[in-house]
Formats: C-alpha cells, structure tokens, sequence
C-alpha cells in the first residue's frame, strides 16, 4: 500500500508541466540516438549532462532517464529496417527482426519490439518499485566493507563481461582507478598528481573525460573509416505495424520471458541491455519447437530480446539508486548528474528524496506509454532520420560536446582535457582497450579508495574485515572468482563465442 | 578474435603494454614523495601504490603475452591511407579551437570550426559548409545560451 500512495505522490510530481516536456524530450532525444547508428545512449547522456546542471534534479533525471530507455526503444528500428543496430543491445534483433523485414513483414517486427518493450518496461518498474526500497532498507545496516565489496564485485564483474582480452579490461580498469585518485585526497586534504595545475585540484571531472571517450573518439573513429558509405535502407512502404493474432500467442511467452531475464540480469553490474537480449535469445531458441527457424524471421526472436533489454535499463537503476553503485556506464553517468547535484546515491537516497525517487519511477511509466506513440505512428519519420548523411551529424555533435564541456566549469581547460581522452579512446579503439570499465572505475574509484581505507582503519589492518561479515565476504569471493574464471578454459571460450556473435552483429 | 588479428595486434600490445608500464613506474616516483602509512593507518599515498603495483603486474602480463604472439602482416593502422588526414585535422582544429574560442567568443569560433570541418573533413560545397556553420552557430546560441541561459563566452563580438 505503501508502494502505491508514494507512486501517486510520484506522479504528482511527474504529471508536472516541465517533468512531462521533459521526459518527452528525453523519450524523443533517445529515440532518435537509438535510431541514429554511431551515437549511443551514453555519449548522449554525457553530451546532455550539462543542460541539466540548469534543471531540478528530478527533471534533469527524469530527462536522462528517458535518453536511456528511448534509446533501447529506438535501436531496434534500425536493426529491424537497416540491419544495423542503432545500440549494442539491438545487436541480436538484427537476426530475425531484419529477416522478417526482408519477408515483407517489417511491421508486424517494428510492432512487437515496441509493445513488447512497452510491457517489459511496465513490468520492470513494479519490480524496481518493489526491489529498491528493500534493497536500500537492508543497506542501512551496511558498513565500509560492504560498500567497497559491492563496488568491487562490480568492477569485477564488467572486466568479466567485457569484450576481448581480460587482461586488457583489468588495466582499463586500474588506469581509471588511478585517473581517479588525480585531485584533493577528500580524507587528508593533500593534493595528488596536480602538478599544481589549478583545473586538476578537484580531480578530472567525469563530463570531460566522457564527453572524450565516448562523443569525440566517436567522432575520430566514425571519419577515420569514411564518410563516404551508403546506408541501403528499407525502401518497401510500412503497414500494419500491429501484429496478428497468431504473432501475439507466439510472442506472449517471449515478452514476459524477457521481462524475467532482463530485469534480473539489469541487477547486475555489466552491460545488462547486451546480455540480458542474449540470455533472451538463448532461452527462446532453447524452449521453441523450432529452434532451426531462428535466424530467418522468428517473431520469438524479437519479442524476447527487445522486452529484455527494456527490462534490464530499468532494473539497473536498482543498484544505483538503492545502494549507490553504478552497475554500468550510463548509471555511472546519471550518478555523475546526481552528484553535480549534490545528491549522494545509496541507502538513504529513497527515504531521503522521495520526490526523485518516486517522480523518476512514475515518469518512467508516463515515459514508456509516450515512446509507444513515437515508435509506432511515427516509424515514418525515423526511417527518414536514418538518411541524414555523417557530413552533417558529426561537426554537430562536436559541437554538442563542445558546448557541453565548457559549460560544467567555463574553464577551456576541460575541452583539453576531454580532447585528451578522445584521443587516448580512438587509440584505446585500435588497440583493443575498452573505455567501460575506465569510466566505471573512475566514478567507482573515490568509493572504493574512502570505504577501503575506512575498512582498515576498523580492522586495525586487518583485510580479514572484507571477509568477517557475510555480505561483503560473497561479493568479494564472487569478484576474485569472476578474475579467476578468466584463466578457466572453458569459462574462456564461452565468453568469447558470445563476443564473436557481438561482434558479429555490429 | 581471429588468428590473423590477433597476429596483427601484436605490435600494438608490444606499445601499449610498455605505455602502461612507463605509467606505473611514473606513479611509483610521484608516490616516493607522498606519506604511504601502513595498513592501519593508510594515507593518501596508499591507493596509488596499490594500483601502481598492479597496473605494473599487468603490463608485464601484456607484455608476456605480445611477446609470445607470432607477427605474419600486421593490419595498417589507418584504415585507408588518407585517412590521418581527417583525425590530424580535427584535431588540429579542436585544439585551435581551444585556443580561440574565448578571445572570438561563441558565434564565432563555433561558425569557423563548423565550417571547416564541413568543407575540409565533411567534403561540403562552400555553400553547404556556410549555410550548416551559421545555422548550427545560430541555433545553438539561441538554445544553449539565451534559451537555456548557459554561460557562453561573448569574445570581440560581446554578446
């Protein structure tokens, strides 16, 4: 009952004139990145990090929010249309959603990934309503070790899920654990690696370092290899969007199939739209009559994937908002506006900002009914989108990150250093380096470093205090197993059979 | 990742794993003039010890391993020969960009910079490249800065 009187209160504050536009305008931006191959949900969200340093918290998050989910939304267009898909996540709807296309049945796959996305987004937020406030309840009674235990089980974890050589996710990982340790030590209040540059007393700021590593190292990467290449795009005229009777008994397993799988594996730490859209794919090839079908136009093959991986951009927000951990880059990224805000995520976010807690959960719902509209009316005029040629697309978003860095401090600085990182990322790119975890740790080192040296202040130097109490001793068993697997052969080939089908579709 | 690439990227392992190997050791200087403490009193030298040690572990591991890979062609490193040109010049223009942008202000370091890159690295005839630079300048000054009242630099033209 609790539950429902605070949603009410929620859309009190979601049903607000400004909330409304701008959670319409975050559905729209996300949309239209998600349609819009090569500029994902997170340069998109650290390239309008700034604009909401304006904004009230609840509306600045409630915009970002929306960017996230619109983008999951909008990705399937272009996998379905194009075979591209529009982010990583859409990347397994490609199969089956761009053969139905082919078969001249476009809209019933535009159709069922939207409703689909629309019910597992629903369904996503019962469970985030009902998960969150428990799981930020039970962290009241957790200590410093516990709190670097989840941070660390997360790290972990993203170096495990990550593509390619572990070994080089590990030193991305500790590259942006020590990028973090660069500023004013927030315990002693000594300076470290300044070298007395003024810019660098409140450490690297993570707009600039992302705005780097996903907006401009996009950019590099996207002109390096040409802007000359034609998109073939689906010429056929778009009808009946709604699906058939006989799509919706066919579907129906899958979408509330994915909803389950998405939304647990949205829990956890990693790139939980890409896995969550995989595990999706796996159980509904695995439980179908006919599995040999899947790859030539299975509508199964859609509605599973696509409602999984709406599921899991609503259920990661789980992690970040009760507990205070980013599970991934984009919650590293909305935590980033948050704290801009001076709103620290973890146990006491829920109790302490009902109004952002509530009002974000209840615009999602709004959020989810309005990405219905400009997903199905509207299929139209994001097929055109598709047309818009590089040439234009990129100076503007050099232009956007450019705007969006200088504005965080008004200090030129930080386009140089956001200039660093774009740089250091395109050589990342070509060297098999991820930027994922770097980021992540970036935001998760200053927790790590003040829960760690916390812990041993208690333990009187003791590392035994990480495995004393319960909690912290699974998280952190389970993050040294999840490094320790990488050396497993068998571990090893079933990571990279899923990073072949990955790279594969993009 | 298939043999072929895998060959490929031997070279760029070889760097990069010397890259971050120069890293840790230039953090193990920085923290020889910081107060490291001890377990139960770590200070603020502690963590950049700890991960200078293992970002030193690591690059050795990467090392061993770039070492132990056999080269036969290694991809190119552009993916078509002109194509340095492009990174090269958007960067230069960036960091010009930098340079300028206070001193000429908004409106105008945004036109030059959008220009140039439509008609250098976008290819865009003068007039295309024109009309993007003044319509992309206009409409985001009027967004970012009297819409949405963020702080831009006005430079010789003062607004």
């Amino acid at each position: 009952m609790d539950a429902l009187t605070n949603l009410a209160y929620g859309f009190s504050v979601a049903f607000q004139f400004h909330n409304l536009l701008f959670c319409f305008i975050g559905a729209l931006i996300g949309t239209l990145v998600g349609v819009l191959p090569g500029l994902g949900p997170s340069a998109t969200i650290a390239l309008l990090l700034p604009v909401t340093f304006k904004m009230s918290p609840v509306t600045g998050i409630i915009m970002l929010a929306g960017i996230y989910y619109g983008a999951m939304y909008g990705g399937s267009t272009t996998a379905i249309l194009v075979n591209i898909p529009g982010e990583a996540a859409s990347v397994i709807t490609c199969l089956d959603g761009h053969q139905m296309a082919r078969e001249g049945r476009a809209g019933p796959a535009l159709g069922i990934a939207a409703i689909g996305s629309f019910i597992a987004g629903t369904l996503a937020l019962i469970g985030l309503m009902v998960f969150a406030p428990i799981l930020g309840q039970a962290a009241l009674s957790f200590g410093p070790s516990e709190f670097f235990s989840i941070a660390f089980l997360g790290l972990t974890l993203v170096v495990y899920l990550s593509r390619g050589s572990a070994v080089k996710a590990m030193v991305m990982a500790v590259f942006g654990l020590l990028i973090g340790t660069i500023g004013t030590d927030p315990r002693s209040g000594e300076t470290r690696f300044t070298f007395g540059i003024f810019s660098l007393m409140d450490g690297v700021g993570i707009v600039p370092v992302a705005m780097g590593l996903f907006g401009i190292a996009e950019v590099l990467e996207n002109i390096e290899i040409g802007l000359s290449s034609e998109r073939e795009i689906y010429k056929q005229k778009l009808k009946g969007l709604l699906p058939n009777l006989e799509d919706w008994k066919r579907s129906f397993g899958s979408i509330m199939r994915g909803s389950l799988i998405g939304f647990f594996i949205g829990i956890l730490p990693g790139p939980s739209g890409i896995i969550g859209s995989f595990a999706s794919y796996a159980a509904e090839k695995k439980l179908s009559r006919y599995p040999e079908r899947f790859g030539a136009g299975v509508i199964e093959g859609v509605a599973g994937p696509e409602s999984a991986n709406n599921a899991a951009s609503t259920s990661s927000f789980i992690p970040l908002l009760a507990l205070g951990i980013p599970g991934n880059v984009i919650m590293a990224l909305i935590m980033g506006a948050l704290m801009i805000h001076g709103i620290q995520p973890g146990p006491l976010f829920i109790s302490g900002n009902p109004e952002l807690f509530w009002g974000v959960v209840a615009s999602m719902y709004i959020g989810n009914v309005m990405l219905i509209v400009l997903n199905l009316p509207m299929i139209g005029l994001w097929v055109k989108v598709l047309k818009i040629p590089y040439t234009i697309l990129f100076p503007l978003i050099v232009l956007f990150c450019l705007i969006g860095v200088y504005t965080v401090n008004n200090s030129v600085a930080d386009i140089y250093i956001m200039l660093f990182f774009g740089i250091l990322s395109f050589l990342m790119r070509k060297t098999g380096f991820e930027a994922a975890p770097f980021l992540l740790a970036l935001i998760l080192g200053p927790i790590m470093e003040n829960s760690f040296r916390q812990s041993l202040t208690i333990s009187h130097g003791s590392l035994g205090i990480f495995f004393w109490r319960p909690i912290s001793a699974a998280l952190v068993i389970l993050g040294i197993a999840s490094i320790l697997s990488q050396g497993i052969p068998a571990f090893r080939k079933r990571k990279e059979v899923l990073n072949d089908k990955i790279g594969k579709g993009n | 990742m298939n043999n072929f690439q895998g060959n490929a990227m031997q070279k760029r392992n070889l760097y990069s794993s010397f890259f971050f190997l120069a890293l840790s050791i230039f953090v193990f200087i920085e923290v020889a003039g910081m107060p490291v403490g001890t377990l139960a009193t770590p200070r603020n030298g502690f963590w950049p010890l700890i991960h200078g040690i293992l970002l030193a572990v690591l690059s050795l591991i990467l090392l061993g391993q770039a070492v132990k890979e056999k080269e036969r062609k290694p991809l190119p490193f552009w993916t078509e020969p002109g194509s340095w040109k492009r990174v090269g010049m958007t960067l230069g223009a960036l960091f010009v960009f930098g340079l300028v942008y206070e001193h000429l202000g908004f409106l105008l370091s945004i036109f030059f910079l959008i220009g140039f890159m439509a008609r250098s690295i976008g290819s865009m005839s003068w007039l295309e490249a024109l009309i993007l630079a003044a319509a992309s300048s206009l409409a985001s000054y009027g967004l970012f800065g009297m819409l949405l009242d963020m702080p831009l630099p006005g430079g010789i033209l003062g607004f």
